[in-house]
């Protein structure tokens, strides 16, 4: 017990050495990545909860990263509405949204819930391309670097502090959810809904719960894209966003806690990574940009192996990893060998 | 066996990955110049933008050693059409490659990099986009653009009409702020009253259009001389498709600069006869100096797309190497540091003044951060495009009218 609280210590020491420190050892292409992939953490730690804890399939998260990008960019340039106060009002508002499009969804299941949240999707990308007054429509919004207690956020380095930050707080209160009676209430519905129903679980109230937190989570996530981009548009909130956060949760690990970190590292990254290695290799075999599809193309496969072979996602092979490397290295060994 | 290999080579990939992304230092001293592009996505009927920026520097550095003997080392990257890809990719290219100039994209993109590219980063940034917002020298220093805004195309298209002896005209255009906002500028700016030129109306349409016979039908129903299209290709198609249908003539259809793209004449047929886009570049092949640099560097090399946009390509291409050659000229032969070579560079565009491209434009002055606000008028003519007009240069236009 004492050595594993150790190793718990010693692995959060490091990360906070990492968190302090990295900053001012990585490039700004670096901090721009692991930035984003904080803000995907965030959006797809709050779907997990919806998709993957409580069995809810949605499609409309772009659209409500979007309800949280506009309303913090509103709140900011017409409202004069503080920087950090615009964040969580944002999560609130999308909150508010996402149960507004949830409760009619809520007597839905599988696939015409998926079409129900289609809907929300579509719907809310006419209301950013149309309601002009608040919106702007296509012209967008620009926003004003932030100050955070008098530190202008310009540049990535601020932001890295901030995401990063936020991306960990909320996976923390996500994992606290799940040891609490609303979390076993989503993981009951999840599981067999009728029997959760029939011990006296209200589906009703947890689904719409689950709705709200999930949304909530995207809003933030939503408010930090537009303030980091400096920009807001109807064009970064599309299906296209949506599908790639479902992606980021099955591959990462559907109903588990860091399948939202790891999905959300393993989209944004995949892309560089892949666009790497097709440079390197074009010095020596030369190839047209008739490539660049390639990248999607790996995308689009991975995404099938993860869901044919390994449905669990990353943290599951992530798992066996460790428990092989830990076997091999750390565990005693064999009677023949010590003999030796 | 299988594991162990597979672990080594995701190692290696990893390293190449990480260690590209940290940014080593190169031994040669060469000038890195960014192009962000679309290759995957909208947009790649047009990117021949981008090769040809990337062909003008290969050719350039084959025949004469690269600008005052510093090779020019062109990095492209894939924006997608995405303002995050966008962003992403010019934090690697200022930050990773120290870019000392980035031939950017789109509208979105641009925006989104405004204050990065002005105010913070301060590197001149030449995008494709033509919209009016990223045209401001005096809030946006380090931003330019080559050719007429699609405000100005639009004027264009009226000022031809005009020496037609049109007397009314309409708009035709999407319900997006490319659409919309556009011909509202236009109409605010009111050059169509100052012409003469009575607008009979505008008329919306949405976006992913399928049909547009229910508005061709109230433009038929006005009856003006001349409408113009405010749109891209992939909806001109469709409206020249359906004003056949609805027997209203091509040759009465003026559209922006994106039009002037070989999809309509060889999807449409007889249908698209007449049809008159704004042509901001000659096409490729058009017996101007400029082509014969293209023809030369073609004799060895694959020419990924022959059309005007890569002709406007070559164009930037020659722009921006003119302005760093300028820059090392008054540096003695030697490079500036990363910082102070950017903003020379941008000074040195910014006043490049007449400067002859070799006939693929009208000679260039920056100071307004356009280069050219000049076009002509295409049209559709046996299946290929043929220019119908001198270059109107839409400024000199306003200020003959501003002085009556």
């Amino acid at each position: 017990m004492a050595m594993h609280r150790n190793k718990t210590m010693i692995g959060i020491g490091i990360a906070v050495i990492c968190y302090l420190l990295g900053p001012f050892v990585l490039s700004d292409y670096m901090l721009y990545l692991i930035n984003l992939a904080a803000i995907a953490t965030i959006g797809a730690v709050g779907l997990n909860i919806l998709t993957g804890y409580t069995g809810l399939i949605a499609m409309a998260n772009g659209a409500f990263i979007g309800v949280g990008a506009y309303t913090a960019a509103v709140l900011y340039t017409k409202l004069g509405v503080p920087f950090l106060l615009t964040i969580p009002i944002a999560g609130l508002m999308t909150a508010v949204v996402g149960m507004i499009f949830g409760i009619p969804a809520l007597r839905l299941r599988g696939f015409y819930l998926a079409m129900s949240t289609l809907a929300a999707q579509i719907l809310l990308m006419f209301v950013f391309n149309n309601w002009t007054s608040i919106t702007s429509g296509e012209r967008g919004i620009f926003l004003s670097p932030p100050n955070l207690f008098g530190i202008s956020l310009v540049g990535d380095r601020g932001f890295f502090f901030l995401t990063v930050g936020i991306a960990a707080l909320g996976m923390l209160l996500s994992h606290n959810l799940f040891k609490t009676d609303t979390g076993r209430a989503f993981i009951a519905i999840r599981d067999r809904d009728i029997a959760a129903n029939i011990i006296g679980v209200d589906i009703f109230k947890y689904k719409l719960t689950s709705f709200a937190i999930s949304s909530f989570y995207a809003g933030v996530a939503g408010a930090l894209f537009g303030f980091y981009m400096t920009y807001v548009s109807p064009e970064a909130f599309g299906l296209n966003v949506s599908i790639d956060y479902i992606a980021m949760i099955i591959v990462g690990g559907l109903g588990n806690l860091w399948g939202g970190l790891l999905g959300a590292v393993f989209v944004v990254i995949l892309p560089e990574f892949v666009d790497k290695v097709i440079e390197f290799v074009g010095q020596f075999i030369p190839m047209e940009y008739t490539f660049a599809a390639f990248r999607q193309l790996v995308f689009g496969l991975l995404i099938i192996i993860f869901l044919v072979w390994e449905p669990k996602g990353l943290t599951e092979i992530l798992r066996r990893l460790f428990c092989w490397l830990k076997a091999k290295i750390f565990s005693p060994r064999s009677e023949v060998e010590s003999l030796e | 066996m299988i594991k162990r290999i597979s672990v080594v080579v995701m190692i290696v990939a990893l390293s190449i990955f990480v260690f590209s992304g940290m940014g080593l230092a190169k031994a040669k001293q060469e000038i890195p110049i960014g192009i962000i592009g679309v290759f995957t996505g909208m947009d790649t009927d047009v990117n021949g933008m981008s090769y040809g920026t990337r062909d003008y520097f290969e050719w350039y550095n084959d025949k004469f050693g690269g600008i005052k003997g510093y090779p020019i080392k062109c990095i492209m990257l894939d924006g997608k059409n995405s303002i995050p890809d966008e962003v992403k990719n010019f934090k690697r290219l200022v930050s990773v490659e120290k870019a000392v100039l980035i031939n950017g994209w789109g509208t979105g993109g641009t925006k989104a990099l405004k204050d990065q590219v002005n105010k913070v980063v301060k590197i001149p940034y030449l995008s494709e986009s033509l919209a009016i917002e990223v045209i401001d020298p005096v809030n946006c220093p380090y931003n330019f653009v080559l050719g007429p805004s699609y405000e100005g195309q639009i004027e264009i298209g009226m000022v031809w009409a005009k020496m037609q002896g049109a007397k009314t005209y309409a708009i035709l255009h999407n319900d997006i702020e490319y659409g919309r906002g556009t011909t509202k500028n236009v109409i605010k700016a009111g050059l169509a009253d100052k012409l003469g030129l009575e607008v009979l109306g505008t008329v919306e349409y949405p976006w992913h259009l399928t049909d547009c016979t229910a508005q061709l039908l109230r433009i038929k129903k006005m009856n003006p001389d001349y409408v113009y299209i405010q749109d891209s290709a992939t909806n001109c198609t469709t409206i020249l498709r359906d004003a056949a249908k609805v027997g209203f003539p091509a040759s009465k259809l003026i559209a922006d600069c994106w039009n002037f793209n070989p999809i309509i004449p060889e999807t449409l047929g007889k249908d698209a006869e007449g049809f008159k886009p704004i042509m901001l570049f000659p096409d490729y092949g058009s017996d101007i100096p400029l082509m014969k640099e293209i023809l030369e560097y073609a004799a060895t090399h694959k020419i990924e797309k022959k059309d005007q946009n890569y002709v406007r390509g070559w164009t930037e291409g020659k722009l921006i190497v003119e302005s760093i050659k300028r820059v090392i000229e008054k540096s003695n032969g030697k490079l500036p540091k990363t910082a102070q070579f950017r903003k020379m560079i941008r000074d040195e565009m910014e006043a490049l003044e007449n400067f002859d491209v070799g006939g693929s434009v009208p000679p260039v002055t920056y100071a307004d951060h356009q280069g050219t606000s000049s076009a002509m008028i295409g049209e559709v003519r046996d299946g290929k495009f043929v220019s119908i007009s001198d270059w109107i240069d839409i400024r000199k236009v306003r200020e003959e009218l501003n002085k009556k």
